[in-house]
C-alpha cells in the first residue's frame, strides 16, 4: 500500500521540497536519539505546557476585565 | 487538554485493536510537531467495537462540535452505523478511524504497523513510510511541512542503518 519509494513526482514535491528547506534538521536528529516513549513523553511534556499557557492567558484576560 | 498516553493506555490495557497514525505516530517517529489530538484506526469486528465501548464509555465521549445537548449514544450500534467518529473525552480528543484515506481499514493498515512498548502499554503505530503515504493521499495542504519533516527523518533514519 504504501509506495515504492521511487514513485513518480505529483505535483505536491516541489511544495514539499520548497518546505524541506526550512527544517530544523538539528531538531529532528535530536528527536532520532530518543526511544518511542521519550517521544511521546516530549510531546506530553509540550502539550501540558501548552495547555498552562492557555489558562495563564485566560486568568490574566480575566483579570484585566 | 488530551492525555493521549491515559487514552492509549485506556485502549491497550482493554485489548483493543487499534493503530495509532497522524500526529502521535510522527511523534512516536521522531517529529517534534505538536498535536492536540489522538487518531487511531480501529478494527470493526463486532468484539473489538463492544471493547471500545465497554473502554471508553466511562470517559463520556461525545461527538466534537456537535451542539450541546445533542443526543449521541456510544454503543455497538452507533459505531456500527457510522465509521469515523470525532470524539471529546474525558481525557481529551479521540479520533476513531474505521478507514483511513490511502490507508484503507484496520486489517489493511496492520501490515504496515509495528508494536512499540510505551510506559507498559503494548500500541500498534503505522509505520512512517505509510505514514507519509497517508498524508500524502489527504493531500491537505496544512499537511505539506509535516510531509516534508517526515521525508526527512525518513532519510535520516535510512541513512543511520
Amino acid at each position: 500500500m504504501a509506495p515504492q519509494r521511487t514513485r513518480e513526482r505529483s505535483s505536491i514535491d516541489d511544495i514539499i521540497d520548497v518546505y524541506k528547506k526550512d527544517v530544523d534538521l538539528g531538531l529532528l536528529l535530536e528527536g532520532l536519539k530518543l526511544t518511542v516513549e521519550q517521544r511521546l513523553d516530549r510531546l506530553a511534556s509540550f502539550i501540558e505546557l501548552a495547555e498552562e499557557l492557555r489558562s495563564s492567558v485566560r486568568a490574566a484576560k480575566s483579570a484585566k476585565v | 487538554m488530551t492525555d493521549f498516553r491515559r487514552v492509549l493506555s485506556v485502549l491497550a490495557e482493554s485489548g483493543i485493536e487499534f493503530i495509532v497514525v497522524g500526529g502521535v505516530a510522527a511523534a512516536a517517529h521522531g517529529s517534534p510537531r505538536a498535536t492536540f489530538d489522538l487518531d487511531v484506526v480501529y478494527r470493526r469486528t463486532p468484539q473489538n467495537l463492544a471493547r471500545l465501548v465497554a473502554a471508553l464509555g466511562p470517559l463520556h465521549p461525545s461527538l466534537r462540535g456537535a451542539p450541546p445537548g445533542l443526543p449521541f449514544n456510544f454503543d455497538v450500534q452507533t459505531l456500527k452505523a457510522g465509521l469515523n467518529f470525532t470524539l471529546c473525552t474525558d481525557f481529551g480528543l479521540l479520533v476513531l478511524i474505521g478507514d483511513i484515506a490511502g490507508g484503507g481499514d484496520y486489517d489493511a493498515l496492520l501490515p504496515h504497523s509495528t508494536l512499540q512498548a510505551v510506559h507498559g502499554a503494548s500500541c500498534r503505530f503505522v509505520d512512517l513510510d505509510t505514514l507519509i503515504h497517508l498524508k500524502r493521499t489527504a493531500g491537505r495542504p496544512k499537511d505539506f511541512e509535516a510531509i516534508a519533516e517526515l521525508e526527512l527523518l525518513r532519510d535520516a533514519t535510512d541513512r543511520q542503518q
